[in-house]
């Protein structure tokens, strides 16, 4: 899986500060990640990990330091980019077929096209057979995969995730990690993925970085050397274990 | 087995409340004309048979008046509805034109409309113009309030969506801020809707006329009135009363038309 290209930086992040007001919510962040790599942020909440995707989305802008995606200012790399929010961020009055196409119908693409790459998301994440339900018809875990075909329908080089599976039950939250993994080794996005379950990190990851809170500031970065095709058998592994454990042990002694 | 007893149940009840209500008024007119005679009793408190007979031998003048002040409640409804629209678009379309401009509609509203509806008659004369604007007046301002604070309130993270998909001012504006106003547009328009009649009446009491020969509702009152003819005036309250249901009725089921694919309010049962 490896190319060249993966060492060019997707995403860039250099000494980085932000402030509201006069308080200091992120200091002196820096980080890079290339091309392909699944990075997951954790840290106390409050720390400023949605803070820190709003930048790299370009929807907050910093007020230290410069951060470069793909080689441009955030704001011009938007189309290369797809957020997912905690909540699954439908809009209600539209059926799940409209929802998914809405990003291409905002960029003025044919209706022909926009269904057929919607359909194709759609497929993707095993909804095939909710096109033409309301958003209220769905389970919450639903309502995430919809999230993600949207997202995914750009066809984007950057993901950010700020905890998409926060509010789900376990099974299903894993089985969306699966699907995610699947998804990923297939598209190769750059992945920034907010979480407060150390599990999940390292089950998706392949560096964990820990965010310190008042002011926020990476504290560590774990990598996590585990073979790239990972599936549900992985959760058993006694490697793996051993990176959770070290992940939630760094979460609970950061501060 | 228990569903249809209860339907049964529920609409029993209420007809044999006002049987009960109905023989109460009864036995009162009965014992006030006893003590009072019964010339007085029939213009203090009629029995119902006596606002039955009135109903019916005034269906004409009763149903002429009752369209026109329909008319004027559609046509003022309309109004209020269309302008408070357009008006909440404007305010919410930049933070100083709020500020310019809602103190002066909560001056207007707070002028109580009894006293600027003499001015409408001095501007416009008596009839259907001035009663359409006092309709209006009473209708807009929970248009203006409810629209302005939808379009307002738009959710933090669908905003966020619309930036990220380099969405221009025009499509946020039609594909989210108008939608996601549209349950609080339309509870506006529900009490706009229950206003209008009312006001129309009230609009017809200052400047109702005959013209024509067809005064609204209003009109009837104040001519019944006049003439005593308490019956008839007691069966106009029954026919303004109808007309309101008939109108709440028809813009509670746009409400309800409009919602009912996706708002919690309008939607009765989950059946997924
Ligand atoms: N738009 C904003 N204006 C002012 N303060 C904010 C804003 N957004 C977040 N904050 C503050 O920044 C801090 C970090 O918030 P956030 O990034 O949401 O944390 P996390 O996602 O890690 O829980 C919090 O103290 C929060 O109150
Ligand atoms: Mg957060």
């Amino acid at each position: 899986m490896t190319t060249k290209s993966n060492n060019i930086p997707m995403v860039q992040l250099t000494q980085a500060h932000k402030r509201f007001g006069e308080t200091t919510v992120l200091e002196d962040i820096n980080f890079q990640a290339s091309k392909g790599e699944f990075i997951s942020l954790v840290g106390p909440s409050g720390c400023g990990k949605s803070t820190l995707l709003k930048i790299i989305a370009g929807l907050h802008s910093l007020s230290e330091g410069e951060v470069v995606v793909d080689g441009m200012n955030p704001k011009n790399a938007r189309e290369e980019m797809a957020f997912i929010f905690q909540e699954a961020n439908l809009l209600p009055w539209k059926r799940v077929q409209q929802n998914t196409e809405l990003p291409l119908k905002l960029r003025g693409e044919s209706t022909e096209r926009r269904v057929e790459t919607a359909r194709k998301m759609l497929e993707l994440v095993n909804l095939s057979h909710a096109l033409d339900k309301f958003p209220w018809q769905l389970s919450g875990g639903m309502r995430m995969r919809v999230s993600i075909a949207r997202a995914l329908t750009l066809a984007p080089r950057v993901l950010l995730l700020d905890e998409p599976f926060g509010a789900l039950d376990e099974m299903t939250r894993d089985n969306l990690n699966e699907d995610l993994l699947r998804i990923h080794a297939r598209d190769q996005w750059t992945a920034f993925f907010v979480t407060h379950s150390a599990a999940e990190a390292v089950f998706l990851s392949n560096k964990v970085v820990v965010l310190s809170a008042n002011p926020g500031r990476i504290s560590q970065v774990i990598e996590i050397d585990l073979p790239k095709e990972r599936n549900a058998e992985l959760r058993e592994d006694p490697a793996y274990l051993n990176y959770v454990a070290k992940v939630s042990n760094a979460i609970r002694t950061v501060h | 087995m228990a569903t249809t007893s209860k339907k049964i149940q529920s609409a029993l009840l209420p007809i044999a409340s006002g049987i009960i209500i109905l023989a109460i008024w009864n036995l009162i007119s009965y014992l006030y004309g006893r003590s009072v005679g019964y010339d007085v009793q029939r213009i203090i408190i009629p029995f119902p048979h006596q606002i039955a007979t009135a109903l019916w031998s005034e269906r004409e003048a009763l149903w002429l008046s009752t369209r026109q002040t329909a008319l004027s409640a559609v046509i003022g409804f309309i109004a209020a509805v269309t302008v408070g629209y357009i008006l909440s678009m404007l305010l919410a379309s930049a933070v100083w034109v709020k500020k310019a401009l809602y103190p002066w509609i909560l001056v207007l509203q707070m002028t109580p409309v009894v006293v600027l509806a003499p001015i409408f008659v001095l501007w416009m004369g008596q009839g259907l113009p001035s009663i359409t604007a006092i309709t209006f007046m009473i209708g807009f301002f929970p248009v203006v309030a409810n629209t302005t604070m939808g379009l307002v309130s738009t959710d933090r993270n669908l905003l966020d969506l619309f930036e990220m998909s380099n969405a221009s001012k025009a499509q946020e504006i039609m594909y989210l801020r108008v939608p996601f106003a549209m349950p609080y547009f339309l509870t506006g328009m529900k009490i706009a809707g229950t206003l209008a009649p009312i006001g129309a009446i009230a609009g017809d009491l200052f400047a109702g006329s005959s013209q024509g020969g067809v005064g609204g509702i209003g009109y009837m009152v104040i001519l019944y009135n006049s003439q005593l003819k308490i019956p008839e005036l007691f069966a106009t309250a029954l026919v303004a009363c109808m007309l309101g249901f008939v109108f709440v009725g028809c813009v509670n089921w746009l409400h309800w038309y409009l919602l009912k694919d996706w708002h919690e309010s309008a939607r009765k049962t989950d059946n997924t």
